[in-house]
């Protein structure tokens, strides 16, 4: 899987989860950017890339990502 | 000695934060050794000069800094199970020793609803040890990232003292994390006067807003509470409004207190506010009032129970049966009323704690959701459609309001007498006759306090702080703003009532 496939791959997921077509993402994308990612979607966007992707974020991992740059690198090591 | 008694509004804190600064300074290669002993001396110094406490006291403190310590070698080693093991037994005896310390007498006499004389729990009652809420917090949220493998455990017990027991956050925060902590204390500090002189201005800044407004404030709140029944509602909500700028400035002025003395020593705390009287949602408030404990629980408590297998698997069933919107409603809520009964519990364990800060909140959240189509209704038919400066202040307004709920249970300090008060607060609205608790010198002093404050925050959210702008200022503006600030604090403050309301925490 190249970075890009899994940036489509990603940003169809926040889409999905988030309702929201307009969505953009680039590696330095952080919460506070996307309407709507919260602490209420927070876990509901990592199930969902979780599920898509095929393997499980570390809990660690999940409350200290700091953007979707650091998300996709997780993504490429351990997702499918 | 000279120090006992200590508290950070008495002169010999000055005195030894002066003394732990230069010591500090002069010693670079041990200044995570000076951090750790000051922390550890300021600990026996605000306790009291009883004997029998200290030892206790040296024996909680020994205890918590050893589990700590080795739970972190330990857990660091262990692999799979041993290590999950390991890791829920050191973080058990940490909420054990906090639990008796802080929770077990209040908790028992709240679960038994005075069914069972309060007396015979007299055994569970335990002298009150200040801080360790707080601490306790640091240490388990260092545990469970070590146990993340986010970092490797601490290998110099001094480091990690320094960072459990800091002092200016020993006793009420902000809850910081080891990751940002560490390289402060594994770094050199050089003396600085700049920062030294940003320390002090953003410790004048604390000790004005509690000492010469929050104090005033409490008067009114005191008078009018202690006095209710010859009160209106309309009063009593002016008091309950009184109570939230009397919390604000007691705590945000402890806060700032406390970042500035640790900037006398080069060390930057995490901030607990970010101006939370200008939210627009009860939901926004929460993100921006005791930010550290907020994300604490967030990130230990609410996200990894969200991520249980038994939550995932709640979401799915609802999604299919109801929607998907309500499948991840469920889970949420769920999740939060589990984050908000452990905040509910960590403010004391009485049931108008629990109220004021599980169980109002979780059912404003709640029904801002539930209540949020008809909002955007209401916002279209507004002025401006709901996009300008009324709308927002509006919400602001509405938002301070409904918080009001919270503030009546904790201003009247019993859950009977808040129901009580707002019963008659709601049945005669607009009865006048009982006292306000301040003169007319007060209440000016007041005003241009609350005035000053209000300045502050709406410049602190359009990114101009008054430090900011004073930072920019030329050297005359500079000192003349502190040497003003002095005398306004010896001339308005009032020293003689002062103790923080979230030392008791």
């Amino acid at each position: 899987m190249t970075r890009e496939e899994a940036f489509e791959r990603v940003i169809n997921v926040f889409r999905e989860v988030l309702d929201d077509d307009s969505i953009v993402l680039t590696d330095e994308t952080v919460a506070d950017d996307v309407d709507g990612w919260d602490s209420f979607e927070h876990i509901n966007l990592i199930v969902a890339i979780e599920e898509e992707f095929g393997f499980k974020f570390p809990m660690g991992k999940i409350v200290t990502m700091k953007n979707v740059g650091e998300m996709i690198d997780i993504i490429l090591v351990s997702g499918k | 000695m000279f120090f006992d008694g200590m508290t950070l509004t008495t002169f010999n804190f000055f005195l030894f934060l002066a003394v732990v600064t230069g010591v500090y300074y002069c010693l670079p290669r041990f200044q995570k050794y000076t951090a750790a002993v000051a922390s550890i001396l300021f600990y026996f110094f605000i306790s009291g000069t009883e004997t029998e406490y200290r030892i206790k006291l040296a024996v909680l403190i020994l205890s918590i800094w050893g589990i700590t310590y080795l739970g972190g070698r330990l857990i660091e080693k262990a692999e799979g199970k041993k290590r999950t093991v390991l890791t829920f037994g050191a973080i058990a005896l940490l909420v054990g020793i906090l639990f008796l310390n802080k929770y077990a007498y209040n908790m028992a006499v709240s679960l038994t609803f005075g069914l069972v004389n309060a007396a015979k729990f007299d055994f569970l009652r335990f002298a009150t040890v200040i801080g360790i809420s707080y601490y306790s917090l640091s240490a388990i949220g260092y545990l469970t990232e070590v146990s993340w493998s986010l970092y490797p455990a601490e290998k110099n017990p001094m480091t990690l003292g320094a960072f459990v027991f800091f002092f200016p956050q020993l006793i009420s925060g902000p809850i910081s994390r080891y990751a940002n902590m560490k390289p402060q204390f594994e770094s050199i500090h050089a003396f600085d006067s700049w920062k030294i002189y940003l320390g002090i201005r953003r410790m004048l800044w604390g000790y004005f807003k509690k000492l010469v407004i929050s104090e005033r404030f409490a008067l009114v709140v005191n008078a009018v509470y202690g006095d209710y029944t010859n009160h209106g509602g309309l009063v009593i909500l002016g008091a309950t409004l009184c109570y939230a700028v009397r919390l604000f400035t007691d705590f945000s002025g402890c806060m700032d207190i406390v970042i500035g003395a640790a900037m006398l020593l080069d060390i930057e705390l995490p901030e607990n506010f970010k101006t939370p009287f200008l939210s627009e949602t009860t939901k926004e408030f929460w993100q921006r009032w005791h930010m550290t404990l907020g994300n604490w629980f967030k990130d230990f408590v609410m996200y990894p129970v969200q991520k249980t297998q038994f939550m995932v698997n709640l979401g799915k069933k609802v999604k299919a049966k109801y929607g998907k919107k309500a499948g991840k409603k469920v889970p949420f809520y769920l999740a939060t009323a589990v984050l908000w009964s452990f905040i509910g519990i960590w403010h004391g364990g009485t049931w108008y704690y629990f109220i004021a800060s599980a169980v109002v909140p979780f059912v404003l959240l709640v029904l801002g959701d539930v209540l949020a189509p008809g909002m955007e209704k209401l916002a279209g038919k507004m002025p401006g459609n709901g996009k300008g400066t009324f709308w927002t202040i509006f919400r602001r307004v509405r938002t301070g309001l409904l918080l009001c709920f919270i503030w009546v249970f904790v201003c009247a300090l019993d859950t009977g007498k808040a129901f009580r008060i707002m019963g008659h607060g709601i049945l005669h609205p607009f009865r006048a006759g009982g006292h306000f608790g301040v003169g007319v010198s007060d209440l000016i002093v007041m005003v241009l306090g609350l005035v000053l404050l209000m300045v502050s925050d709406v410049l602190e959210e359009k990114g101009k702080s008054f430090t900011v702008l004073l930072n920019r200022s030329n050297l005359l503006v500079r000192t003349v703003v502190v040497y003003a600030e002095v005398i306004l604090l010896f001339l308005f403050g009032m020293f003689e009532t002062s103790q923080f309301i979230y030392f008791q925490f």
